[in-house]
Protein backbone atom coordinates (compact mmCIF):
# COMPACT_ATOMS: atom_id res chain seq x y z
CA UNK A 1 0.00 0.00 0.00
CA UNK A 2 1.10 3.55 -0.72
CA UNK A 3 -0.53 6.34 1.29
CA UNK A 4 1.05 9.74 1.25
CA UNK A 5 0.71 13.37 0.34
CA UNK A 6 2.31 16.20 -1.54
CA UNK A 7 2.05 19.59 0.09
CA UNK A 8 1.30 22.44 -2.29
CA UNK A 9 3.71 25.34 -2.26
CA UNK A 10 1.04 27.96 -1.77
CA UNK A 11 -0.03 26.86 1.66
CA UNK A 12 -1.89 29.78 3.17
CA UNK A 13 -2.29 33.45 2.46
CA UNK A 14 -2.01 34.55 6.10
CA UNK A 15 1.39 33.29 7.27
CA UNK A 16 1.32 35.46 10.38
CA UNK A 17 -1.73 33.62 11.72
CA UNK A 18 -0.51 30.04 12.09
CA UNK A 19 -0.47 30.30 15.87
CA UNK A 20 -4.02 31.60 16.03
CA UNK A 21 -5.60 29.68 13.16
CA UNK A 22 -9.01 28.24 14.00
CA UNK A 23 -10.16 24.65 13.55
CA UNK A 24 -11.94 25.79 10.40
CA UNK A 25 -8.71 27.31 9.08
CA UNK A 26 -6.83 24.10 9.81
CA UNK A 27 -9.46 21.89 8.23
CA UNK A 28 -10.18 24.00 5.14
CA UNK A 29 -7.45 26.51 4.40
CA UNK A 30 -4.06 25.36 5.66
CA UNK A 31 -1.71 22.67 4.35
CA UNK A 32 -3.38 21.99 1.03
CA UNK A 33 -2.10 19.41 -1.40
CA UNK A 34 -2.48 16.05 -3.12
CA UNK A 35 -3.25 12.66 -1.64
CA UNK A 36 -1.50 9.57 -2.98
CA UNK A 37 -3.40 6.36 -2.35
CA UNK A 38 -2.48 3.17 -4.17
CA UNK A 39 -2.94 -0.47 -3.26
CA UNK A 40 -3.05 -3.76 -5.11
CA UNK A 41 -2.77 -2.13 -8.52
CA UNK A 42 -5.60 0.29 -7.82
CA UNK A 43 -4.85 4.01 -7.87
CA UNK A 44 -7.25 6.19 -5.86
CA UNK A 45 -4.91 9.16 -5.67
CA UNK A 46 -6.32 12.67 -5.80
CA UNK A 47 -3.86 15.06 -7.45
CA UNK A 48 -6.01 18.12 -6.97
CA UNK A 49 -3.69 20.42 -5.10
CA UNK A 50 -6.42 21.78 -2.83
CA UNK A 51 -7.12 18.90 -0.45
CA UNK A 52 -6.69 20.09 3.16
CA UNK A 53 -4.23 17.46 4.35
CA UNK A 54 -4.77 17.90 8.09
CA UNK A 55 -8.48 17.44 7.54
CA UNK A 56 -7.87 14.41 5.34
CA UNK A 57 -5.72 12.48 7.76
CA UNK A 58 -7.78 13.37 10.82
CA UNK A 59 -11.04 12.54 9.05
CA UNK A 60 -9.89 9.24 7.57
CA UNK A 61 -8.14 8.22 10.80
CA UNK A 62 -11.33 8.71 12.82
CA UNK A 63 -13.45 7.12 10.11
CA UNK A 64 -11.33 3.95 10.02
CA UNK A 65 -11.45 3.70 13.82
CA UNK A 66 -15.25 3.85 13.68
CA UNK A 67 -15.56 0.78 11.43
CA UNK A 68 -15.78 -1.77 14.20
CA UNK A 69 -18.02 -4.47 12.75
CA UNK A 70 -17.85 -6.56 9.62
CA UNK A 71 -19.81 -4.92 6.81
CA UNK A 72 -19.83 -1.46 8.33
CA UNK A 73 -19.06 1.33 5.90
CA UNK A 74 -18.41 5.05 5.82
CA UNK A 75 -17.67 7.69 3.20
CA UNK A 76 -15.06 10.41 3.42
CA UNK A 77 -16.40 13.58 1.82
CA UNK A 78 -13.83 15.91 0.32
CA UNK A 79 -14.19 19.52 1.38
CA UNK A 80 -14.56 21.20 -2.02
CA UNK A 81 -16.34 18.61 -4.12
CA UNK A 82 -18.91 15.88 -4.05
CA UNK A 83 -16.16 13.31 -4.51
CA UNK A 84 -15.97 10.65 -1.83
CA UNK A 85 -13.71 7.86 -0.67
CA UNK A 86 -15.67 4.81 0.50
CA UNK A 87 -14.44 2.49 3.23
CA UNK A 88 -16.11 -0.85 3.93
CA UNK A 89 -14.94 -3.33 6.52
CA UNK A 90 -14.58 -6.91 5.32
CA UNK A 91 -13.55 -8.96 8.34
CA UNK A 92 -9.99 -7.85 9.12
CA UNK A 93 -9.59 -5.88 5.88
CA UNK A 94 -10.84 -2.60 4.45
CA UNK A 95 -12.23 -2.28 0.95
CA UNK A 96 -11.50 1.22 -0.32
CA UNK A 97 -13.08 2.73 -3.42
CA UNK A 98 -13.65 6.21 -4.77
CA UNK A 99 -16.30 8.09 -6.70
CA UNK A 100 -13.63 9.58 -8.97
CA UNK A 101 -11.59 6.49 -9.88
CA UNK A 102 -12.16 2.90 -10.87
CA UNK A 103 -11.33 -0.11 -8.79
CA UNK A 104 -11.40 -1.26 -5.22
CA UNK A 105 -8.36 -1.70 -3.02
CA UNK A 106 -8.57 -4.29 -0.26
CA UNK A 107 -6.03 -3.77 2.48
CA UNK A 108 -5.55 -5.30 5.96
CA UNK A 109 -6.77 -2.85 8.59
CA UNK A 110 -3.48 -2.80 10.52
CA UNK A 111 -1.71 -1.82 7.30
CA UNK A 112 -4.13 1.05 6.73
CA UNK A 113 -3.70 2.25 10.32
CA UNK A 114 0.07 2.01 10.06
CA UNK A 115 0.13 4.06 6.85
CA UNK A 116 -2.26 6.65 8.28
CA UNK A 117 0.00 7.05 11.30
CA UNK A 118 3.00 7.58 9.05
CA UNK A 119 1.03 10.09 6.95
CA UNK A 120 0.10 11.97 10.11
CA UNK A 121 3.61 11.82 11.58
CA UNK A 122 5.23 12.98 8.34
CA UNK A 123 2.73 15.80 7.89
CA UNK A 124 3.11 16.96 11.49
CA UNK A 125 6.89 17.10 11.19
CA UNK A 126 6.84 18.82 7.81
CA UNK A 127 4.32 21.44 8.91
CA UNK A 128 6.14 22.17 12.16
CA UNK A 129 9.39 22.51 10.24
CA UNK A 130 7.87 24.88 7.70
CA UNK A 131 5.67 26.77 10.14
CA UNK A 132 7.03 26.44 13.68
CA UNK A 133 4.37 28.83 14.97
CA UNK A 134 1.89 26.00 14.57
CA UNK A 135 3.33 24.43 17.72
CA UNK A 136 1.68 27.22 19.68
CA UNK A 137 -1.70 26.54 18.10
CA UNK A 138 -3.87 24.51 20.51
CA UNK A 139 -6.19 23.28 17.75
CA UNK A 140 -3.26 21.99 15.70
CA UNK A 141 -1.79 20.27 18.73
CA UNK A 142 -5.09 18.57 19.49
CA UNK A 143 -5.86 17.53 15.91
CA UNK A 144 -2.36 16.29 15.14
CA UNK A 145 -1.40 14.91 18.53
CA UNK A 146 1.47 17.26 19.28
CA UNK A 147 2.91 16.75 22.77
CA UNK A 148 2.84 19.75 25.13
CA UNK B 1 -13.43 35.63 -18.83
CA UNK B 2 -16.49 37.79 -18.93
CA UNK B 3 -17.65 36.88 -15.42
CA UNK B 4 -14.09 37.13 -14.14
CA UNK B 5 -13.85 40.69 -15.40
CA UNK B 6 -17.19 41.50 -13.91
CA UNK B 7 -15.93 40.46 -10.50
CA UNK B 8 -12.70 42.36 -10.51
CA UNK B 9 -13.40 45.42 -8.42
CA UNK B 10 -16.92 46.33 -7.46
CA UNK B 11 -17.98 42.98 -6.12
CA UNK B 12 -15.41 42.99 -3.35
CA UNK B 13 -16.99 46.13 -2.09
CA UNK B 14 -20.48 44.85 -2.60
CA UNK B 15 -19.76 41.76 -0.60
CA UNK B 16 -18.00 43.37 2.33
CA UNK B 17 -19.98 42.62 5.39
CA UNK B 18 -22.82 41.24 3.31
CA UNK B 19 -25.30 39.18 5.29
CA UNK B 20 -27.46 36.50 3.78
CA UNK B 21 -30.38 37.11 6.12
CA UNK B 22 -32.05 33.79 6.36
CA UNK B 23 -33.49 32.11 9.36
CA UNK B 24 -32.13 28.67 10.07
CA UNK B 25 -34.57 27.58 12.72
CA UNK B 26 -36.99 25.90 10.37
CA UNK B 27 -34.29 23.90 8.67
CA UNK B 28 -32.39 22.57 11.60
CA UNK B 29 -32.84 21.59 15.18
CA UNK B 30 -30.20 22.82 17.57
CA UNK B 31 -28.93 19.33 18.18
CA UNK B 32 -28.29 18.58 14.53
CA UNK B 33 -25.52 21.05 14.02
CA UNK B 34 -23.72 23.83 15.73
CA UNK B 35 -25.48 26.52 13.73
CA UNK B 36 -28.00 27.90 16.16
CA UNK B 37 -31.60 28.56 15.31
CA UNK B 38 -32.36 32.10 14.35
CA UNK B 39 -28.85 32.71 13.08
CA UNK B 40 -27.91 34.33 9.83
CA UNK B 41 -25.26 33.25 7.38
CA UNK B 42 -22.44 35.60 6.53
CA UNK B 43 -20.63 35.58 3.20
CA UNK B 44 -17.37 37.38 3.86
CA UNK B 45 -14.99 38.78 1.30
CA UNK B 46 -12.56 36.06 2.31
CA UNK B 47 -15.08 33.31 1.66
CA UNK B 48 -16.00 34.87 -1.65
CA UNK B 49 -12.32 34.95 -2.63
CA UNK B 50 -12.08 31.27 -1.70
CA UNK B 51 -15.13 30.38 -3.81
CA UNK B 52 -13.80 32.30 -6.80
CA UNK B 53 -10.42 30.56 -6.53
CA UNK B 54 -11.92 27.06 -6.43
CA UNK B 55 -15.30 27.19 -8.09
CA UNK B 56 -15.59 30.13 -10.44
CA UNK B 57 -15.87 29.21 -14.13
CA UNK B 58 -12.43 30.70 -14.65
CA UNK B 59 -10.87 28.57 -11.90
CA UNK B 60 -8.49 25.80 -12.94
CA UNK B 61 -8.84 23.88 -9.65
CA UNK B 62 -9.28 20.23 -10.65
CA UNK B 63 -12.10 17.99 -9.43
CA UNK B 64 -14.11 20.85 -7.98
CA UNK B 65 -17.58 21.87 -9.12
CA UNK B 66 -17.70 25.10 -11.12
CA UNK B 67 -20.36 27.75 -11.34
CA UNK B 68 -21.74 28.50 -14.78
CA UNK B 69 -20.32 31.26 -16.91
CA UNK B 70 -22.31 34.39 -16.24
CA UNK B 71 -22.50 33.77 -12.50
CA UNK B 72 -21.95 37.03 -10.69
CA UNK B 73 -21.34 37.94 -7.09
CA UNK B 74 -24.95 38.94 -6.70
CA UNK B 75 -26.31 35.78 -8.31
CA UNK B 76 -24.06 33.70 -6.06
CA UNK B 77 -25.40 35.66 -3.13
CA UNK B 78 -28.96 34.93 -4.25
CA UNK B 79 -28.25 31.21 -4.65
CA UNK B 80 -26.76 30.94 -1.18
CA UNK B 81 -29.70 32.87 0.19
CA UNK B 82 -32.16 30.49 -1.46
CA UNK B 83 -30.24 27.39 -0.37
CA UNK B 84 -30.12 28.55 3.24
CA UNK B 85 -33.82 29.36 3.20
CA UNK B 86 -35.06 26.19 1.52
CA UNK B 87 -32.25 23.64 1.51
CA UNK B 88 -31.60 20.53 3.54
CA UNK B 89 -29.16 21.01 6.37
CA UNK B 90 -27.01 18.37 8.02
CA UNK B 91 -24.10 18.48 10.41
CA UNK B 92 -20.70 18.61 8.77
CA UNK B 93 -18.88 15.29 8.64
CA UNK B 94 -15.70 13.79 10.13
CA UNK B 95 -15.68 16.12 13.11
CA UNK B 96 -15.52 19.24 10.95
CA UNK B 97 -17.18 22.15 12.70
CA UNK B 98 -20.42 23.59 11.38
CA UNK B 99 -23.00 22.34 8.92
CA UNK B 100 -23.69 21.60 5.28
CA UNK B 101 -26.70 22.91 3.38
CA UNK B 102 -27.69 21.38 0.05
CA UNK B 103 -30.34 22.62 -2.33
CA UNK B 104 -31.56 21.50 -5.74
CA UNK B 105 -32.36 24.42 -8.04
CA UNK B 106 -33.89 22.12 -10.67
CA UNK B 107 -31.92 23.92 -13.37
CA UNK B 108 -28.26 23.94 -14.22
CA UNK B 109 -26.15 26.25 -12.07
CA UNK B 110 -22.75 24.95 -13.13
CA UNK B 111 -20.79 21.79 -13.73
CA UNK B 112 -19.92 18.94 -11.40
CA UNK B 113 -16.53 17.36 -10.81
CA UNK B 114 -16.91 15.24 -13.94
CA UNK B 115 -17.78 18.23 -16.08
CA UNK B 116 -21.45 17.28 -16.33
CA UNK B 117 -24.35 19.60 -15.55
CA UNK B 118 -24.86 20.41 -11.87
CA UNK B 119 -28.20 21.54 -10.47
CA UNK B 120 -27.44 21.41 -6.76
CA UNK B 121 -25.53 23.78 -4.52
CA UNK B 122 -23.62 22.74 -1.41
CA UNK B 123 -22.94 25.48 1.10
CA UNK B 124 -20.56 24.74 3.97
CA UNK B 125 -21.24 26.84 7.04
CA UNK B 126 -18.79 27.36 9.89
CA UNK B 127 -19.57 27.32 13.61
CA UNK B 128 -20.23 31.05 13.64
CA UNK B 129 -22.65 30.85 10.73
CA UNK B 130 -20.10 32.08 8.23
CA UNK B 131 -19.90 30.59 4.74
CA UNK B 132 -16.70 28.58 4.36
CA UNK B 133 -17.26 27.45 0.80
CA UNK B 134 -20.04 26.87 -1.72
CA UNK B 135 -20.03 24.90 -4.95
CA UNK B 136 -22.30 23.25 -7.52
CA UNK B 137 -22.51 19.48 -7.68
Amino acid sequence: MQLGYKLSEASWDEPDRFATATVTDLRYRIALGDVILKAGGVDLSAHWGWIPLIDFVVGVRDLVRSLKTDGSEEEFEFTESDAVLRFRRKASKLAISASYANGEAVVPIPTVIEHLKKFEDDLRVELLTRYPELRRNPHFRKLMGVAE
Amino acid sequence: MKSGLRLQVPCWLLLRGFLVASMLAGVLTASQAQVGPGGSVTLTERAFHHIVARHWPTSDAPAAGKFAYGTTASSLQAMIDEAVAHGRMRPNTHGRPGAIIEYDFHHQIGTNTRGGPARRLRVVIGPENQVITAFPF
